[in-house]
């Protein structure tokens, strides 16, 4: 095919960086996976469950399917905001699950070479990094990868100990 | 050509799985009724089925033992052979063999060890009546052209989807092949599209053969039981040619021994060449689970869309009904109502099984029963019927070893000598309910009583009802077995199915009789898909409490509610004292009514106590779809799941058991304060 040799420094280009989506928490920009994000939403009614941790949100209707939804600014400890208009729920898979994050605002799509992306940096014991992928460097920002299947893990353990 | 096997490979399995299931119930029906020809037709038509498929599939360790099956099965049915209490029990053992098989083929579980014993059995039996035949069958094979034979001119025109049903037109060219001598084969292509034009996965060719054979015009058509319906196949009869071109045909295909004894067995019964008439439309469809269960979220989905769209046009239009909408309801209702009956399977199945552990455990324990089956064709949602099965089995077992007594004792103790085991499924108040009922000896109540108080679960000082003791069966750790046998006693105790049975939504009542006998009542859900719920309002939330358990509900008056010793508040209701769970602060909700005075007491049951639930408001009733909360995030204490209301948003089911042991909540500040 003629215009195959067009495409392929396009597709090289991708197959060795990732696409990221990047979103703001508390002035900070996070990434996680494009292939993990589902869809993005408004913020829409969330039915709380009881005795959950208050970054459990709650579940909310996503066209039938009941989808929990985790509040990442509470799921970090950071300082809890009123959700306005640019809050949104970023609905991820994980695996076989349907998840649904709140953000402060979504950013860009954004393309990262794998030599952009550096490990979890070690903070000592008491900071616990292992949900970070790494931190990706585009220009002079500096966005934190989040690893989906660790935040998971998390819940995991949180319901092994209950 | 290459097709993917793997679906037709699973169809066969479910399919051969069914045939097993129809030749075992046949065969336990044959044991009273040896001499019901239809019986051992249904019988014979299970294993031919399964042995056409497995050859066609490859599963020939199947094939080869169904087809020893068959052959013995053919002599029955031709009346050739006995029918005796040994064979069935041998051809009983046969499908247990192929079960084996089957799963074997299917799941990689290694071969059952007794298919070489069982096989010999089965040619033994075959063989030895034999011997005993006047007529010379080795003779009449090879001679090949005996007075039996004739000659048919089969003409056979695949449909152009042949293929697409797992088919191969060589296969079953080669079957006839089996059956007797081709004498001439033509093939036609006049269908043959253009090379450009030709599918690869349809077919084109169809033949005509002359084949000479002692078997029968059914015989013949029974090679063709698979074939769609698209497919033409004509068998006519055709004058026989002379020896001298039989002779000169050059390809006379090597026919199995075995084969060709069959068919001088059954030619010399001379069936009658009556056209049977055309194979049945089968009417069921196979369909994947999964995707049914799909389709039924869906259709909950579209209920609830419905829903909103009514409450939406009624905020527009100030209140007023809309006919086209409500018609539209009530067709969605009905829709619903419909794919929930698609998930629904008789119990029959179930209880064929329980039939046959009877009849094993009799001839184990050496006890007579007669087992008395009724209502098997009462339908249950179709995950209902695979987890009772196992509940169901275990209760039996418990009848026929603990229940029933020996003939010897029975006679002693004045009663018929056949024990009696009824089981009967039937409908009542939208609930199903299975009942397990036995003439044996019934509990030993003393013997609970003392068991359970030496383990401490009552005290010796209570004072116990007969039914009390009864309930007490369903205790963890209460084995009244005295001794444990093979049979039950083996820790799988009453509270597993108990347990199992109250996972499906159902309970379990026991009525025994010292003496007289037994009865074991099962209450089912019809389905597990939808739930009746009671929808109530704590704060600014809503919940659905399931309706089953909702006794009443009511406003008490002040100073009705009266506080024990650790806060424990209770209420009289006729006389009982019920305690009262104040679900917002079970769940933790904000803003609540904490006064019962001003809000509201709704009683639930569970199987064994009553307490009241503080809420806020009633707002209705609403059949409720169940969605798991497991599916996208985890179980939630308390919670048995959610729904989506009318207006769109997610209300969650509480879990009334799994409350009771969220009690008591760990103490909050400043509610205790009365």
């Amino acid at each position: 095919m003629p215009g195959a040799d067009t495409f392929t420094p396009e597709t090289e280009h991708s197959a060795d960086g990732s696409q990221f989506l990047t979103f703001e928490l508390w002035e900070e920009e996070f990434g996680i996976e494009i292939l993990r994000v589902q869809e993005i939403k408004g913020i829409s009614r969330i039915t709380p469950i009881p005795n959950m941790p208050s970054y459990i949100q709650g579940v909310m209707n996503l066209r039938g399917t009941v989808v929990p939804i985790v509040d990442l600014r509470a799921k970090f400890g950071m300082p809890e905001i009123e959700y306005n208009q640019f809050t949104v729920i970023i609905v991820v898979t994980i695996g076989d699950k349907v998840m649904g994050l709140v953000v402060d605002a979504v950013s860009d799509v954004l393309n990262v070479s794998d030599e952009n992306i550096e490990g979890a940096p070690e903070l000592g014991s008491d900071a616990d990094t292992s949900f970070m992928r790494g931190i990706a460097k585009s220009g002079d920002r500096l966005i934190t990868l989040l690893n989906m299947d660790r935040l998971v893990d998390i819940d995991q353990t949180l319901q092994a100990a209950s | 050509m290459n097709i993917d096997m793997g679906q037709f490979l699973e169809s066969f399995f479910e399919e051969a799985s069914e045939h097993l299931e129809s030749m075992e119930a046949a065969l336990l029906q044959l044991e009273s009724t040896p001499d019901d020809g239809e019986l051992l037709n249904t019988i014979f038509r299970a294993a031919h089925s399964i042995k056409g498929a497995s050859s066609t599939f490859g599963v020939h360790a199947v094939g080869e033992f169904t087809h020893i099956l068959e052959s013995l099965l053919d002599r029955m049915r031709e009346g050739e052979l006995q029918v005796t209490a040994e064979s069935t029990e041998l051809l009983l053992k046969s499908v247990d063999v192929l079960e084996g098989l089957l799963s074997a083929a299917r799941d990689g579980t290694p071969e059952p060890e007794n298919v070489q014993e069982v096989a010999a059995s089965l040619q033994k039996l075959n063989g030895q009546e034999v011997s005993e035949q006047p007529g010379d069958a080795a003779a009449d094979a090879e001679s090949g052209q005996n007075a039996g034979a004739g000659c048919y001119e089969i003409e056979f025109k695949p449909s152009e989807n042949f293929f697409h049903f797992g088919l191969d037109p060589l296969l079953l060219v080669r079957e006839l092949a089996e059956q007797g001598t081709v004498l001439d084969l033509n093939v036609d292509t006049s269908a043959l599209p253009p090379l450009a034009q030709i599918e690869p996965e349809s077919s084109y060719l169809g033949w005509t053969l002359t084949l000479q054979t002692e078997s029968s015009v059914e015989d013949l058509q029974n090679v063709f039981m698979f074939v769609d319906d698209d497919t033409v196949v004509e068998i006519n009869a055709a004058e026989t040619p002379s020896e001298n071109e039989h002779e000169a045909e050059p390809e006379t295909p090597a026919s199995n021994e075995t084969d060709s004894q069959d068919q001088t067995q059954s030619s010399s019964a001379k069936a009658p060449k009556k056209a049977p008439a055309a194979a049945g439309h089968r009417e069921s469809v196979r369909v994947n689970g999964e995707r049914l269960d799909d389709m039924i979220n869906q259709i909950g989905e579209l209920v609830i869309g419905i829903s909103m769209v009514e409450q939406e046009w009624k905020s527009v239009h100030s209140g007023t009904e809309s006919a086209a909408i409500a018609q539209l309801s009530k067709i969605v209702r009905d829709l619903q109502e419909q794919s929930l009956s698609l998930r629904m399977v008789p119990v029959a199945a179930t209880f064929q099984k329980m039939a046959r552990i009877v009849r094993d455990l009799c001839g184990k324990l050496g006890k007579q029963i007669q087992f008395e089956v009724s209502g098997e064709e009462t339908e249950l949602d179709k995950t209902v019927v695979d987890q009772i099965g196992d509940p169901l089995i275990h209760m039996i077992r418990n009848s026929v070893d603990h229940g029933i007594e020996s003939p010897e004792d029975r006679v002693a103790a004045g009663k018929p000598a056949t024990g009696h085991v009824q089981v009967r499924a039937y409908h009542q108040g939208g609930n199903i309910y299975i009942e397990l009922k036995d003439d044996g000896k019934g509990m030993n109540l003393e013997a609970i009583r003392n068991k359970a108080v030496e383990r401490g679960i009552v005290h010796a000082d209570d004072k116990l009802t007969n039914q009390e003791i009864c309930d007490l069966v369903f205790h963890a750790g209460l084995s009244t077995a005295d001794k444990v046998t093979d049979v039950s006693g083996r820790g799988v105790g009453m509270d597993v199915v108990r347990r199992n049975i109250e996972d499906l939504k159902g309970s379990v009542t026991l009525v025994s009789e010292p003496g007289v006998g037994t009865t074991v009542t099962v209450r089912l859900p019809l389905t597990l898909a939808i739930l009746d719920g009671l929808i109530v309002r704590l704060g600014e939330e809503v919940y659905v409490v399931p309706l089953l358990s909702v006794v009443e509900s009511f406003r008490p008056r002040a100073g009705e509610v009266k506080r024990l010793a650790n806060n424990m508040e209770v209420v009289q209701v006729r006389g009982e004292v019920v305690p009262i769970m104040r679900l917002h602060r079970i769940l933790n909700i904000e803003n609540c009514e904490t006064d019962p005075s001003k809000g509201l007491l709704v009683i639930v049951e569970d199987h064994d106590s009553k307490f009241a639930l503080l809420v806020d408001d009633l707002i209705g009733q609403q059949q409720a779809v169940i969605k798991n909360l497991e599916s996208n995030f985890r179980k939630v204490a308390g919670i048995a799941g959610a729904t989506i209301l009318g207006d769109g948003r997610v209300a969650l089911i509480v879990d009334i058991v799994g409350l009771k042991h969220l009690e008591p909540a760990p103490p909050r500040e400043g509610i205790a304060v009365a």
